[in-house]
Formats: C-alpha cells, structure tokens, sequence
C-alpha cells in the first residue's frame, strides 16, 4: 500500500467533509438522518477497533483469562470510568500488561 | 478589547485563543507519531500525514487499522466517517465565511477539526458582526497546525526509539477505550457500542475487513433505530 496516495485521498476527502456546506447556498441544513447517525459515530467506531485489538489475538479470539490485554482491558475501563482521565488510563492498562507479561503462562 | 477590530489584531489574537489548547493537543500528537512509528512511519511520512489530514482521532484510526493489515479501502472508508463530524462543522461555519473569495473558504475549512471549532464558534456567536472572522480563524489554525505537526514529528522521533517489547502498541486501544467511556453517555450509545464490540469481535476473522465493516453498520443502525424510537 503506498502511503502517500493514503493520505492524499483521505485529505482530499477530508477536505470535501469541511468544505461540505460552506460551499453550499445559504440556508442548507443537515438532513435530519444524517444528524441522527452522526451521534453514534465515536461511539461505534472506538467500540469496534477496541474490542478486537484486545479480545483477539494472532487472528483469533482470545477472551480466556491468560489474555493479558483483557485485563488491561477491564482495569482500564474501571479506571476510564471513574477518573475520566484519558492518561491515567492508558497508564493503567499498561501497568496491568506489563504486570501479566510477567506472570508465567500469559 | 473585542472584537478584533484589525486584521493583525484578529490574527494574533487566534493565535493567542488557542494556547490553552496546546497542552491538550500534545499528548494526541506524540501518540500518533509513536504509534505511526511504531508501525514503520518513517519521519516525512508522520509530517506528511499531519499535513494532509490534520485530524488526530481519524490518523489515530488509521494507524490502529494499518497495524492490523486493513486494506486501503477499509482504511480510507473508516477516516472518513471518523471525520463525518467536520461536516457539521462546516454546517456551523459557513454563515460566518459567507462572501469569501473560494482560496479563503478552501483555506480556512483545512483548519477545520474539534478545537479550532469550538473556540471560533463562540467568538462568532458572541461577535456576529466582527470584522475579519477569517483571520481569527486562520490565526486559530496556524497555532494548531505547527502544535499538531511538532508534536507529531517528536512523537515519531521518540516512538522510533522505544523497543518493541514494551508492546506499546496497545495504547492506543487504551486510549481509544478511554474515550470510548466518555463518549458513551446513555443506554443508547451502550448498546450501539456493544452491538459493534461484540460484531468486531466475533467477525473479526472474516476477510476484507468485513467484521470490521459489519460492526460500524450493525453499531450504527443500532444507534439509528434507538434514535428514531425514542425521538
């Protein structure tokens, strides 16, 4: 995959999402399924890179207690949640990886 | 003092506007410079991303989705609807860029992501008659762009070095998950991020990226249809 054609297409298209309707004759406004949709957007997309990138392993399903990231995962979430603190986070579920790394067997 | 009654004024004053952002908008881009390192990125390639997307969630996305061997459509496809915000946005904007020369309008929608957004937004709506709203806002970007692109560029330059060992690959799904929590605000949104979670997870292993794509259309149609029901 050649990188920069990546990039260019997803600037230009980009692009055409910002110039969207400061190019269009005043008084267009956002139909009302577009507005509906766009609120789930984060949401689903976070939620879908999230849950493999922890629950799968090596092209597989992994969600078995000697999986590392689950932990992370799960400590993070508690973390997340009560601090809201995106750092403190990230700190923590590393903190829980690097920890199982260690155990044997994980 | 306001509104900037000068274009010199208008602009620094942009500039000045977004300082408070700066230290927000720092840690997101070593992240992504890391994180692009991390997969390989070489230097120009980081810069050259910033550059041309200048929006951190969805170069965040798309290196999380390289890092797995997405393809380029799947890669492309995911940006763009992490971006879909940036047309309400540009919604937003274009009463206040109306009668600009089209190099002004194309120039000042590059700038257009979360924070310069927000802050322009408010001074616009407090200040509906100021004069040189475009230069406000080009301050608020020039500020934003070399944030985003220093940081970017640190952040490749330090990732390059960390071993791989640390597996720091998977912070960015903390990260991701971090936000995933703040974002999620009622049982609504639970549930769309559940059906997506759980179809990503599942499918996972189907070619094309498919389990990918099957979990943002089950997870959007999921938040579409509970919308619709309780509006």
């Amino acid at each position: 995959m050649n990188l920069w054609w990546l990039f260019i297409s997803i600037g230009l298209l980009t692009m055409a999402e910002r110039l969207s309707f400061i190019l269009q004759p005043e008084g267009t406004t956002i139909p009302l399924w577009l507005q509906r949709l766009l609120k789930y957007v984060p949401v689903v997309i976070l939620a879908a890179l999230v849950s493999p990138a922890l629950l799968r392993t090596d092209g597989v399903m992994d969600i078995s207690a000697l999986n590392g990231k689950l932990w992370a995962g799960i400590v993070a979430l508690l973390v997340a949640w009560k601090s809201r603190n995106i750092l403190l986070t990230i700190a923590a579920g590393m903190l829980v990886l690097w920890g199982t790394s260690l155990i044997p067997g994980f | 003092m306001k509104p900037f009654n000068t274009i010199r004024s208008a602009f620094l004053n942009g500039m000045r506007d977004f300082l408070p952002f700066i230290t927000g908008a720092l840690p997101w881009g070593f992240l992504f410079g890391a994180a692009s390192a991390n997969i390989g990125f070489e230097l120009a390639q980081t810069a050259g991303m910033s550059i041309t997307v200048l929006a951190g969630s969805a170069q965040l996305t798309v290196v999380e989705l390289l890092r797995t061997h997405a393809s380029a459509w799947v890669v492309i496809f995911s940006a763009v609807i992490v971006n879909l915000r940036f047309v309400v946005y540009s919604a937003s904007l274009s009463p206040h860029f109306r009668g600009l020369p089209l190099r002004w309008k194309v120039l000042l929608s590059y700038f257009i992501t979360d924070e310069p957004f927000a802050l322009a937004i408010s001074y616009f709506t407090e200040y509906p008659d100021a004069p040189y709203k475009n230069w406000y806002f080009l301050g608020i970007g020039t500020a934003l762009w070399f944030t985003w692109i220093g940081s970017s560029v640190v952040g490749n330059l330090l990732g390059a070095i960390v071993p791989d060992s640390l597996s720091l690959d998977v912070t960015t799904p903390l990260m991701f998950l971090g936000m995933l929590v703040g974002a999620v605000k009622d049982r609504k949104y639970l549930m769309a991020a559940l059906v997506s979670a759980v179809i990503a997870v599942v499918a996972g292993g189907l070619p094309h990226n498919l389990g990918l794509l099957s979990a943002i259309a089950g997870g959007l149609l999921s938040g579409y249809m509970l919308e619709r029901n309780t509006a």
